[in-house]
């Protein structure tokens, strides 16, 4: 299919303003009589607030505003469930907990008045460990959270499986079950079981959260800043406020970056709240050590596989255990959890399944939405154990992985048959580009202090937002001069939406890439969207797009058919023109066949919405259709560990990623390097360091993100197994590309060393000291 | 206190606090927002600007310290009409993204080319290592100051469909 602006490497749109340091970001925008707020934050994991005493604070000269639990008309908000507070009343439950808020004339003025404030706590029993959480007469975090029974965890070989009848830490407990996998353990010729931690992690976007929110007379709010999902925060601030939605108005500004981070209302309540009671503008931003402390995490998880296979490699049965630990709110953890338990299979055939994951409160920061969003986790696990089966095989990890490979027509394991599976071609293709067969030598041939090693992960990855409806819309408008704008409801946070969009909209349309423009970010005019989450971007705004202006060419060649004396269907549109098919020659600009409309009075303007026809799995068994489709995708790394330090070097990842139809080739390639990057920092640098849940590296000294001399080799391949309901074939790319990653990288180090390490990251200290205890014939 | 110094090649004079940072000169008193606060604690980069031609973390520089001196900022690097070619660069190879880091990288490979106007892949990497960026995986950036270097290397893999 030949497409005239799809595919192509064209320009993103908005990146000159950005070149120059003219883009606007939240922190940039001032306003008169502006105020600057300050939160301030519990230094305890869980205590009963016995008093807070604002007096001194609100005495100090500059300082506007003062709020607490007291000054928020409705205080409870949270993604998934209404547990989490704007300012504590009764109590905290993590360190960072957000109690009082100033306003005053300056940041300085209002770190000053938090210093004045005097909050006394009563100290209360804490836990840090969900081991612990989960203990008969532990902590308990929340009220009205239903106690659930006996499950059975084996935590280590020496832990016992702890007793627990009743808990009140456990907040959702998700199942898959398909086929019966005791039988399928009995019929299989080798079981193996392994477990694995995951570790919490933060986005380290470059820009801080920030905000403006500004009241009007007539008592509208409008708040500037970055969100991933501008209208469900418009939703709950609304809620926050007691006001209507309608008098609440989200102005997305420019944005640096999001990876789930923006997912939550986070700075908007306190600017908007203080805005209200002085009366005046308030600016909000977060400094970089709340960023680490009171934005989402992700969520630490644990993962207990357990695989039967036939010695040919037939993967038999399955059953996986999933803890994820909540932190101390629910924000996003039971969707994550989902996403997770689903993803658990990895993209093989599984005939008897079975998945339980558990989501459980801790006095930890708070568990929210992360690029990779519970499946990264997961599949973390999952392919590190898939290697470990190959080795117990004495099979090829690519031939392991082929042989199990889903493929069009399979059913995922929640039953779902399924459609553009391209995990084969991304299998060979990566394994082919890193010279997998050349380079696949055992770790016990390797010698020497500095060893290198190749390892690979396949996974699959879904497309939009789990089980639940998630619509798009977008307007297309063609003016008199023939130029049009597309407005969708979908914020651009760097990732290129709006340069995606005007594409399909200039295919569609069959005009110039340069006569469209894009416009979103503005509660008040924009069509309704779930957000810029769970990969849905291209494909449910890409339809939205295609919809509309499907129905804007079709009013444009109804208008020229007139014209020029042809019926509609024998006309097309290139290039601005609408043409008749048979005689080229005989055309008319689409500027024409716009201003004629608008003289008769119909000027061409279209609406248009998508939903995926998701459904919610049956809470026993787990079937259902939770997403339209997946995208699929394989990385292979290859490394080089120094034995002496532990250091782990990554020299090159081929990364073959299935995203359906990639509507810009370059944004898709830059989107996989730069998901490699984010996934390096999960393999082998980043770690929130808790201690009694406080963080002790909440900057970039001590948690490190990687830097460009981390970054390996990429050589980034696009496939492109079509998918049919998606625009022009596309899917998704924005999480998959940072999820095989860590397993990859993971394998490697074992190929090179010998050393299967199941904790993330694959810190120096872990490798040496497992090179330390290691069996000789490793070394 | 008055200080006086080169601002993007023009003179200028500002009462500042002898605590300020330049970050703070730059963003609250002379309104020049293209330079980024990421941190206030010199480790993410955004905030590099140009201090007699090096870079610098303006988060760390006490502002009495740029008096006589010149300071460059992403302002004085390019203009709509008059592209740097490091921004046209930017803009080609897909190098900027959420463009937070963008003001801040851009400068540090200005301070490279201007000192060694042919460095090697791994001297580029250096020298914005300071800079750090979370959503490209650095790739397209260092092939972006590849491509303005004198030499104006092949660049492998990322623009080959």
């Amino acid at each position: 299919m030949k497409y005239e602006v799809l595919g192509k490497n064209v320009k993103k749109v908005d990146v000159l303003a950005k070149v120059l340091g003219q883009a606007k970001y939240s922190d940039d925008i001032e306003l008169q009589g502006m105020l600057y707020a300050k939160i301030l934050r519990s230094p305890l994991p869980h205590a009963k607030i016995l008093s807070v005493d604002i007096g001194k604070a609100q005495n100090l000269p500059g300082v506007s505003a003062i709020i607490t639990a007291k000054d928020v008309p409705y205080n409870d908000f949270g993604g998934e469930a209404e547990d989490q507070v704007i300012l504590a009343g009764d109590k905290v439950r993590y360190v960072g907990d957000p109690v009082v808020a100033v306003a005053a004339e300056s940041e300085e003025i209002a770190e000053n008045a938090l210093q004045l404030i005097d909050v006394k706590y009563e100290e209360l029993p804490a836990v840090f460990d969900f081991r612990d959480a989960l203990k008969p007469g532990a902590p308990k975090l929340h009220e009205n959270v239903a106690p659930v029974h006996e499950f059975g965890l084996n935590w280590s070989k020496s832990d016992n499986a702890p007793e627990l009848q009743e808990t009140s830490n456990l907040k959702t407990h998700r199942k898959i079950r398909v086929g019966d996998v005791e039988n399928g353990f009995k019929n299989s010729d080798l079981v193996i079981q392994d477990n694995f931690w995951t570790q919490r992690m933060e986005h380290c976007h470059i820009e801080p959260h920030a905000a403006i929110a500004v009241m009007s007379a007539d008592g509208k709010m409008t708040v500037t800043t970055c969100l991933s999902m501008p209208f469900v925060v418009q939703a709950q601030l609304a809620k926050v406020l007691g006001i209507p939605l309608a008098k609440v108005r989200i102005v997305q500004a420019e944005s640096g970056g999001n990876f789930g981070g923006r997912n939550d209302m986070s700075v908007e309540p306190y600017a908007a709240l203080l805005a209200k009671k002085t009366g005046r503008p308030v600016k909000i931003v977060w400094t970089r050590e709340e960023e680490f402390v009171g934005s989402t995490t992700r969520h630490l998880m644990y993962v207990e596989y357990k695989t039967g296979v036939k010695k040919n490699g037939e993967i038999i049965a399955r059953e996986v255990k999933v803890v994820s630990d909540a932190g101390a709110y629910t924000s996003y953890g039971p969707s994550s959890l989902a996403k997770g338990c689903i993803c658990s299979s990895g993209p093989y055939r599984i005939p008897n399944f079975k998945v339980d994951g558990y989501l459980v409160f801790t006095n930890n920061p708070v568990g929210g939405a992360m690029r990779g969003f519970g499946a990264a986790q997961v599949l973390a696990a999952e392919e590190t154990h898939m290697d470990h089966i190959a080795k117990e095989l004495a099979m090829d990890p690519v031939q392991f992985r082929l042989k199990n490979a889903l493929q069009n027509g399979d059913r995922s394991v929640t039953g779902q048959v399924l459609h553009s599976v391209g995990i084969s071609e991304t299998i060979l293709k990566a394994s082919e580009a890193m010279k997998w067969s050349e380079k696949l030598t055992g770790p016990e041939k390797k010698t020497g202090p500095v060893r290198r090693g190749i390892g690979i992960a396949a996974v699959l990855y879904p497309v939009t937002i789990t089980e639940e409806a998630n619509p798009a819309g977008a307007y297309v408008k063609i003016y008199p001069d023939g130029a049009a704008t597309v407005q969708i409801g979908l914020v651009d946070t760097g990732q290129g939406a709006k340069t995606v969009m005007a594409q399909i909209a200039a295919e569609t349309l069959g005009m110039p890439l340069g006569d469209i423009t894009v416009v979103c970010g503005d509660t008040d005019t924009d069509p309704y969207d779930l957000g810029c989450v769970a990969s849905r971007g291209t494909y449910t705004n890409g339809n939205a797009v295609k919809l509309a202006a499907t129905a804007a060419k079709q009013r444009i060649l109804e208008v020229a058919a007139e014209k020029l004396s042809v019926s509609a269907d024998a006309l097309e549109t290139a290039n601005g023109k609408v043409y008749v098919k048979e005689f080229p020659e005989k055309s008319i600009p689409i500027s024409e066949a716009a201003t004629i409309s608008y003289h008769h009075g119909k000027p061409i303007s279209e609406v248009a919405t998508f939903n995926p026809p998701n459904t919610a799995l049956d809470p026993e068994t787990g079937q259902g259709n939770p997403f339209p489709t997946y995208a699929y995708a394989t990385q292979v790394a290859e490394v080089e560990v120094d034995t002496r330090t532990g250091v782990v070097k990554v020299l090159k990842i081929a990364a073959a990623h299935d995203v359906g139809k990639a509507i810009n080739a370059a944004l898709v390639r830059s989107q996989i390097s730069g998901g490699i990057g984010f996934g390096m920092g999960m393999a082998l640098l980043e770690d929130m360091v808790l201690d009694q849940g406080r963080n002790l590296n909440p900057n970039f000294v001590d948690y490190l993100v990687p830097t460009s001399i981390d970054i390996p080799e990429i050589e980034p391949i696009i496939v492109e197994e079509n998918e049919p309901t998606g625009p022009y074939g596309a899917k998704g790319i924005g999480e998959q590309s940072c999820v095989p990653t860590a397993p990859a990288i993971m394998n490697a180090i074992y190929n090179a060393t010998g050393i299967r390490l199941n904790t993330l990251p694959a810190t120096p200290d872990r490798l040496l000291k497992a090179l330390k205890n290691a069996p000789t014939e490793a070394i | 206190m008055q200080i006086k110094f080169t601002l993007n090649g023009k003179e200028v004079e500002v009462n500042v606090k002898p605590n300020s940072t330049l970050l703070e000169v730059l963003r609250g008193i002379l309104k020049l927002t293209g330079t980024k606060k990421g941190c206030a604690r010199g480790e993410c980069g955004a905030c590099t600007v140009l201090l007699d031609g090096q870079p610098v973390c303006s988060c760390l520089v006490l502002s009495p310290s740029v008096d006589h001196r010149e300071v460059v900022t992403i302002e004085g690097l390019g203009t709509q009409d008059n592209l740097h070619p490091l921004q046209e660069a930017f803009m080609e190879y897909g190098a900027v993204h959420c463009g937070f880091c963008t003001p801040g990288m851009l400068l540090s490979a200005k301070a490279l080319l201007d000192e060694k106007p042919n460095p090697t892949e791994e001297e580029i990497k250096i020298a914005i290592s300071g800079n750090l960026c979370r959503c490209t995986g650095y790739i397209p950036i260092v092939r972006a100051i590849q491509s303005c270097t004198t030499e104006n290397k092949t660049i492998r893999g990322l623009d080959k469909k």
